[in-house]
């Protein structure tokens, strides 16, 4: 069905930044900014997470034969 | 399975009606008689189990399964029930995943008419596990509800990698596993057998262990592919000890580890230790077929538009959203703008996950979060304030005309001490990188303002003016005159990222 091998830290990456899309889309749609305090945190977090996993399948893939 | 050379079972002290009424927690439900602890590993099913059940038997069907207690499934769904409700969620999708307690379909599997093996349920209850942690704990962060989440699924998957589990192969492929079976080619597996009891009601172990020996060659194996020669050289138990090979039709292993079987190559293989495709008399007919293996240097890799195509379309999306939410002020229209287009390349991401060449769209992404996360900054005076303050008040003309300068953070220019004569004219520069820029002078005086914000508003006299390359030149009056000309001060504003703000006080 697939012709390249799949990658779950695209699908993980695609959810956290859908979840960061939709978060500061309905904050700005209602005029608001998102809150420093509860953003900025997560948003570092989830990049991080987002880069480990990213390597982390990279670097199996490399090993896969 | 030879079932003839079974013995008979003993007799069976207590009634299936007892044990489906049996509430005790953390029932070891792995001692119940399972008819799938003879299936293969790569066919065993994932069903609630009636044996030590409290409510529908899903998590006394996972310990079965899994053969850990069931009171650490009780207690994990009781704390994310607790803490945030996930667990009835949960709890829910493990009930409409697992099969039927006596090894019927799920309902899933109806509605799908696909068959999963047990690996690939439980994989999709830890991906629904995954997801709802996720969603739970967007915007959430550092709560003790989310805490407690991140904890259980953090410990689920350090069991399951303690376990065996390749997390990395099993994730990789999922796509593949929920492809599943047709329900059609499924066929229900034996009722399940008692394990033989002695008289006092103890499980006779010598008798168990001789009907589930799989591998035991002799004349208790339950196969007659077993009672065969080991095709390695002869057998060292049983009745062939010592004897040559024999010739004649090829031997099947009990459990023959092929692709259909272990179609992901996670289960050992060959418990014998034989090769199929070795010489000898038991060797295959035909050679199995090359298959040259690809390399790496001469791999082609066919070109992708993906990204090219997500980002064409996340520029679009921003236009349009730039077009409509253009009037709206202290930044919330960037964010609407980059959001929109981060959502784009999220979906583009989804779709490199399946088909690749998602090449940058991370990077992307991760720099329109950032971007996002500057907005947040921009603007924010308690952040500001947090991270830099300045405040300048000058008490001459001299200090005044100095440059005012703010990196990241707050900045005010109090301008109300500064002595004014009648007629003079003052200059002040002030410039902001990110942060807040506020600047009194007092309401006695003349003021030219010339404003200039790349990202972010400028506010003279409570008008504001939004906008990217946003662009002030107002001349205020004094609000009273005063004898000899009221002194002018002129205003030089920058800002690259954030708000400035130009306050008039009165004397």
């Amino acid at each position: 069905m697939f012709r390249h091998k799949f990658d779950p830290s695209s699908v993980i990456a695609a959810l956290i930044f859908l979840g960061i899309a939709i978060r500061y889309l309905v904050e700005g749609f209602g005029g608001n900014r998102v809150p420093y305090s509860g953003a900025v945190p997560s948003i570092i977090i989830a990049i991080v997470l987002i880069i480990v996993l990213r390597c982390a399948f990279r670097s199996r893939r490399r090993h896969d034969p | 399975m030879n079932e003839e050379s079974v013995p008979p079972p003993g007799p069976e002290p207590a009634s299936d009606a007892g044990a489906e009424a049996d509430p005790r927690p953390g029932t070891r439900a792995d001692a119940e008689p399972d008819a799938q602890d003879d299936v293969p590993a790569g066919h065993r099913r994932l069903t609630r189990s009636h044996e030590g059940r409290l409510i529908t038997g899903v998590c006394a069907g996972l310990a079965r399964y899994t053969r850990i207690d069931a009171i650490v499934f009780r207690v994990g769904f009781a704390l994310l029930v607790i803490a945030t409700g996930l667990g009835i969620l949960l709890y829910i999708a493990a009930f409409l995943l697992m099969g039927a307690p006596d090894g019927g379909p799920s309902r899933i599997e109806k509605a799908g008419k696909r068959v999963f093996d047990g690996d690939t349920a439980l994989a999709l209850l830890g991906a629904t596990l995954a997801v709802l942690v996720v969603f739970n704990i967007v915007g959430n962060w550092g709560s003790g509800d989310a805490l407690a989440v991140v904890v259980v699924l953090s410990l689920t998957l350090l069991v399951a990698r303690s376990r065996g589990v390749d997390l990395v192969q099993l994730t990789r492929s999922l796509p593949d596993r929920i492809k599943g079976r047709p329900l059609s080619s499924w066929t229900p597996s034996a009722p399940a057998q008692a394990a033989p009891r002695q008289a006092d009601g103890m499980i006779d172990l010598a008798r168990l262990g001789r009907r589930t020996d799989a591998y035991a060659p002799g004349p208790y194996a339950p196969g007659p592919s077993t009672t065969g020669p080991s095709t390695t050289g002869p057998s060292t138990t049983g009745p062939y000890a010592g004897a040559p090979p024999a010739p004649g039709p090829h031997p099947t292993p009990p459990y023959p580890p092929t692709e259909t079987d272990d179609p992901y190559g996670q289960y050992p293989t060959d418990p014998y230790g034989t090769n199929p495709y070795a010489k000898g008399p038991y060797a295959a007919d035909t050679a199995p077929p090359y298959r040259p293996a690809d390399s790496p240097y001469l791999r082609r890799r066919r070109r992708s538009y993906l990204t090219v195509l997500t980002l064409l379309t996340a520029a679009l999306v921003a236009a349009v959203l730039y077009d409509v939410v253009d009037d709206r002020p202290n930044l919330t229209w960037l964010q609407v703008v980059i959001a929109g287009a981060l959502a784009v390349v999220a979906v583009g991401l989804f779709l490199g996950a399946w088909f690749g060449r998602d090449h940058k769209l991370v990077l992307v992404g991760a720099i329109m979060s950032f971007a996002l996360a500057s907005t947040s900054i921009a603007g924010n005076a308690a952040v500001a304030r947090k991270t830099h303050h300045m405040m300048w008040r000058p008490a001459a003309t001299t200090q005044a005309e100095q440059s005012h300068k703010v990196l990241v953070g707050q900045g005010v220019v109090d301008l109300t001490t500064v002595p004014l004569s009648p007629g003079q004219r003052l200059q002040v520069s002030a410039e902001v990188m990110l942060g807040v820029l506020a600047v009194r002078v007092p309401s006695t005086a003349r003021l030219e303002v010339d404003g200039h914000a790349y990202i972010g508003d400028i506010t003279v006299d409570r008008q504001v003016t939004s906008g990217p390359r946003a662009r002030v030149n107002r001349v205020l009056e004094p609000e009273r005159q005063t004898p000899g000309g009221a002194p002018t001060i002129v205003l030089h504003l920058r800002s690259k990222v954030g708000d400035m703000e130009v306050t008039r006080v009165p004397a």
